[in-house]
Formats: C-alpha cells, structure tokens, sequence
C-alpha cells in the first residue's frame, strides 16, 4: 500500500510486487495513490494495481470518507496475509478496521531526523511488526537522527536495514536505451525529476527543464555529439519544453534506470529511487535538490556529492557549467555496487509474517526485572525460578547479564557491552553517558526515586546516542524472615502493571539459613505466580519498544 | 477498457449509476466486491478509483478496469 505519489514510491512497491510474485506464495497486490497511471505501466504482468487518488487531496471530507470505507471494503473482501505500507505510516491507513488483525510491515523510506522523531514520537511506527528501513545502517546514521530514535531503532528489534531497493538494469537493457535515444552514438545528457509534480508552488520541475532546454541550446553549436533527453515525468505542469535537433523531450520513460546508465552526465532531482539507480552507473552526476517533504533532499544531496557529484540549482548558468565540465571528462570512476539482497530480504520478511500471521498468539505473562545485590555467601546456583535474576558483579554472568554498580566503573575505554549499569552513587564529572554508550552500554538501572532523578539529570545534561535506556527498580531490604512482605511487595507492583524491577538487597542476611530460607520461599511462590523474570536484555527491548508509543 | 460507476445493482454491476452516500454502505461493498473479484481473478489488471465527482450529498467514483498493456502515458483527472 503506496501512500506516495512520486515515481520512486510507486517504482519501490512495483519491483517488490514483482519480486513476491516470482517466488510465487503469495499474490501481490499493489494499492495505490498516483496521479497518473503512466507510473504504472513499468508493472509486472502478474501485479494487479488498485488505484486510488491522493487521499489527503481530495476536495471534501464526505469524498475523503467515502474513499476511505471503499478502501476498507476492499481490504475486508481481500483478507490480506500481510500489508507493506511504503514510504511513512499513513494515518488513513492506521485507523483500518479492516487491517486491525493483519501483520503488518513498513519499507520505509529516508527520512530526516525531525520527521523521523516526530512520526516516532506520534505512535507511527507503533502498530508494524517490523519496519525495513531502506538505507544502509551507515546512511541512517548519518541522517542525525536523535539519540531516542537511534536507541528505539538498535533496541527494538523491530527495524532492520535492507538498504535500497532498486534495480540495475542488465548490459543489454542500458544498450538498446542508448541506441534508442541516441542513434547516432551521440552523448546522452539526461535530465529527470521523477514525476515532475511540485512539492511546494515554487515551480521548480518548470525552472529545472527549462534551464536545462537552454544548456541545450548553448552546446548545440560546440557539442553537436550531444543529445539531451528530458524526462518531465507525468506531473509535469510547467510550461511545455519543445524539443530540438540534440532535445527530445519525454513525459515518461519506462526505461528511466537503463538511460541513467546510457548517460554521460545525469542531472536529476536526488530522491530516493532515481538517485540509486544513477549511483549504480558511471554517469556524471548533477544533484538539483527541490524542496522536500520529510527527507531534507538538500542535505542528503550535498552528503551523496562529497562522493560522486556536484550540487546545482536550477538554473542555466549553474547547470551549464557543470555539465561543459562534466562533458569534458571521462565517465565517473565510482559506482555503488547493486544491493542485490535487498529486495531479497523484504521479501523474506513478508513471507515470514505472512506466515506468522495465521498462527496462534499466546498472551505474555507479566513480566519482573529482578535483581540482587548479594551478600558474601550467595549460592553460586540459584533455585530454579530465580535464575533468571541478575546479580550485581557476579563474576560468572554472561556479558549480556552482567549488572555493574557505576560506582566500581572507571574512565577507560574497555568495552562494557551488553552490561547494565546500576546508578548507585551520582555519576563522577569525569564520566558522561556518552562514555558508557561508546562503551557498549545500553542500560541503566535506578534504585528508587532519588537515583532516578540523578541519572535523569546527568542525561539531560549530556544526551548521548543512542540514548541510554533506563529502568527503575523498587528497593527491597531483606531481613530474617521477609520473605512474606517481600512477595507481597511483588504482587503489589504487579497488580495494576506488566511489568516492573525490584532490587532485593540481600546484603544484611548474615546467617546462611535466613539466605537459604529468603530464596527458597521466594523461588517456591515465584513458581505459582502468572509472571515470568526477565533479562537485562528483554527488558532493554521493551524500553527501546516503549520510544516507538505515543508521548 | 472496463468502466462502470460506484452504486451499480449488484446485478449490473456494469451499469452506470452515481452513489448516494445515505445508501453508501451497500454501494461500496457492491464495488468492492467487483474490484476484489478482478484483483483475484485477472493477472496485470489495473482497477482505476481516481476519478471522481463530487455532487454535495451524491458522490460519484467512477471505476476503471484495464489490462496490462493498455495503460498510455496520459493523466487521468482526480
């Protein structure tokens, strides 16, 4: 399900469709919102496209309605096995009844940290069983995302990066493109800006194709081995570019990813999918950003042509230059390689929730961090139902259980990766959180409302990132003969909440039969409770989990 | 190309009707009905809901069905 109009939105969903339909389990079927349906005639044979318009264009809420239960209609009558939204959640799409039970994936696009945040912060991500960022970790890392965004996509286990999705044309496909639009063996100059539609009423694709028309012009008496080609896209709505004797213009080219290869110099607006499949060729390439809607082109623009272009305006002069300069060069040297597992990969993840999708669920028990702070005669085993409980500096825990008091931490720069860190003295000044995230940290625990609001403040003062997720445990003194007020505490925590943390400090049980009869007591009625212990690590991925709720 | 207009009987489903929202329901389960038989039943079909009229209380979506290698390079109006 599309909720982008563009040429790229529409191209991403297409190549998945026909992807899912080679491995042949499942029947794709492509919803969509484009303004022309030029956009889909790059379809496979074996897709079948519902088109819809732009929902959040149309002109009355009554339409808007109408449109919307013909959507749900149609949903119920499908009874999917999976939905991939595309691009960003759609509100439309979210409030579905008819989706309410069906898995559902997100392949989204690149997205700028702000909109990143605020999409994040709204719940929108909430209602996927995963999310395919379609960038590489490395590109997404360099979006500047914040620190609760990065910690929500690393901790979650709900996003994974598949990077582009796009498709290089075979050597024979990018030959017969060039002999198509240049018969002569001229040079190819392609010009495109997806669709051609307008983000914003600043006539940019007009400003664009006309500028490039008058680069023509200049080089047609110097070049005559040039030929321009200039893909206005279907939205096109600028005043009509004529064509010349080095000019054909097009208002759609099914074959857009062989002529970006064909080219010698691409001048192109950088969203997602032209950008790609430009980057998997060797031509020169012009980066003219247009303003944009949640993915900051200009930026991601200037990023991508510290590497493999120059950054232009639409206007002749700026383009004129750099394509005399690029006509005088030989072809780039530097491609990307085709990210040949890509849509391998969002295919597999269909194919799996799909599956997933019609077997029983099972309803989670609630859930309780339990720690220990031991005394010196801890039993090295525990009894059965608290061996789940994490033991602060016990030296035989597996790195991923490890609980270390910050007060026995030092600067350094030893690696203390899957350790929780429990806030029990304020944090040294020579120690920030950021150290710790470098460090591999990813959890802090706090001991009751004082420690919190120390390792709260220290946070904000120096916000790292990925955040550092925070837990906080209730405090519990054990004495001979507690074990009574201590299940009480736990069933008190527990009654109107999933889950919660307890530290029980054990450190005062001296005689060995108190200890012995604490655990005992608390294992044995552990064990008739509707609740299970969880680990460090579960409970860093239900925090991680609880950034993708609505603030 | 196939076309017909949301509120058609379900007997006709071929027939041209405009949809009136007080009876919407039954309408839009009719046409989604139709759709999803295409969708199951017809490899490379392309189901068009774009067009529209907007009469005040009367709302018209016109459906159109056509295969794969009909589909122009021209704009459709929505």
């Amino acid at each position: 399900m599309k909720n982008g109009i563009g040429f790229g939105h529409i191209r991403r969903a297409l190549l998945v469709a026909a992807a899912i339909a080679d491995a042949g389990r499942l029947h794709p079927v492509v919803i969509s919102q484009a303004g022309s349906l030029a956009l889909h005639r790059v379809r496979d044979p074996r897709v079948n496209v519902v088109n819809f318009p732009l929902l959040h264009r149309l002109p009355s809420a009554v339409t808007e309605d109408c449109y919307t239960d013909l959507l749900d209609a149609l949903l119920r009558q499908l009874d999917p096995a999976v939905v991939v939204e595309d691009t960003y959640p759609d509100p439309r799409y979210g409030a579905l009844p008819a989706l309410r039970d069906v898995p559902r994936l997100l392949l989204l696009r690149r997205l700028d940290g702000l909109s990143f945040d605020q999409i994040r912060t709204r719940g929108g991500f909430a209602r996927y069983r995963q999310i395919l960022v379609a960038q590489t970790p490395e590109v997404f890392a360099g979006e500047g995302h914040s620190g609760d965004s990065v910690a929500a996509v690393i901790g979650s286990g709900r996003f994974n990066f598949v990077g582009d999705i796009a498709v290089a044309p075979a050597p024979a496909e990018v030959e017969e493109a060039r002999t198509r639009c240049a018969p002569d063996g001229q040079r190819l100059v392609v010009v495109a800006a997806g669709a051609g539609g307008d983000q914003m009423p600043d006539g940019y694709a007009e400003r664009l194709f006309t500028a490039a028309r008058h680069v023509a012009d200049r080089l047609h008496e110097g070049h005559p081995d040039v030929r321009f080609l200039l893909v206005t896209g279907p939205y096109y709505a600028g005043q009509p570019i004529d064509p010349a004797r080095n000019v054909a213009v097009r208002r759609f080219e099914p074959d857009l990813a062989a002529l970006f290869q064909a080219a010698h110099v691409a001048v192109i607006k950088p969203g997602n999918n032209s950008l790609t499949e430009t980057l998997y060729g060797l031509a020169h390439l012009v980066l003219v950003p247009d303003v944009s809607f949640m993915e900051r082109v200009d930026r991601h623009a200037a990023r991508v042509a510290t590497e493999y272009g120059v950054v232009a305006q639409p206007n002749a002069d700026q383009l004129e230059t750099h394509i005399r300069k690029a006509l005088a060069t030989p072809a780039r040297q530097r491609r990307l390689a085709p990210n040949l597992a890509g849509i391998a990969r969002v295919v597999d993840a269909i194919h799996c929730h799909a599956a997933q999708g019609r077997r029983p669920a099972a309803v989670t028990p609630k859930q309780l961090l339990l720690v220990l702070r031991p005394p010196p005669g801890l039993p090295a085993q525990l009894p059965e139902p608290l061996r789940a409980a994490a033991v602060i500096g016990d030296p035989s825990a597996t790195a991923d259980a490890r609980v270390l008091p910050l007060s026995a931490i030092t600067a350094s720069a030893d690696t203390l990766k899957g350790a929780a860190i429990l806030v029990d003295v304020e944090p040294p000044t020579d120690m920030t959180p950021a150290d710790l995230a470098a460090r591999g940290v990813t959890l802090l625990l706090t001991q009751d409302a004082a420690h919190l609001d120390v390792a709260t403040r220290w946070l904000r003062l120096n916000p790292p990132s990925p955040s550092l997720l925070t837990a906080d445990l209730t405090g519990f003194h054990a004495t001979p003969g507690s074990a009574p007020m201590l299940t009480h505490r736990i069933a008190t925590l527990l009654e109107h909440e999933t889950r919660a943390g307890l530290l029980i400090d054990l450190a005062h049980l001296d005689q060995p039969a108190d200890l012995t009869s604490l655990l005992h007591g608390l294992a044995h009625w552990l064990a008739d409770q509707p609740l299970r212990l969880t680990t460090l690590d579960d409970t860093a991925r239900t925090l991680a989990c609880s950034l993708l709720e609505p603030i | 190309m196939t076309s017909y207009e949301t509120g058609a009987d379900e007997s006709d489903m071929e027939m041209a009707r405009t949809i009136d929202v007080r009876r919407a329901d039954k309408n839009i389960d009719a046409a989604a009905a139709w759709i999803a038989d295409v969708v199951r039943c017809q490899p490379g079909q392309l189901v068009d809901l774009s067009r529209h009229e907007d009469g005040g209380n009367r709302i018209c979506i016109r459906i159109e069905r056509t295969g794969h290698e009909e589909v122009d390079g021209g704009d459709v109006s929505g």
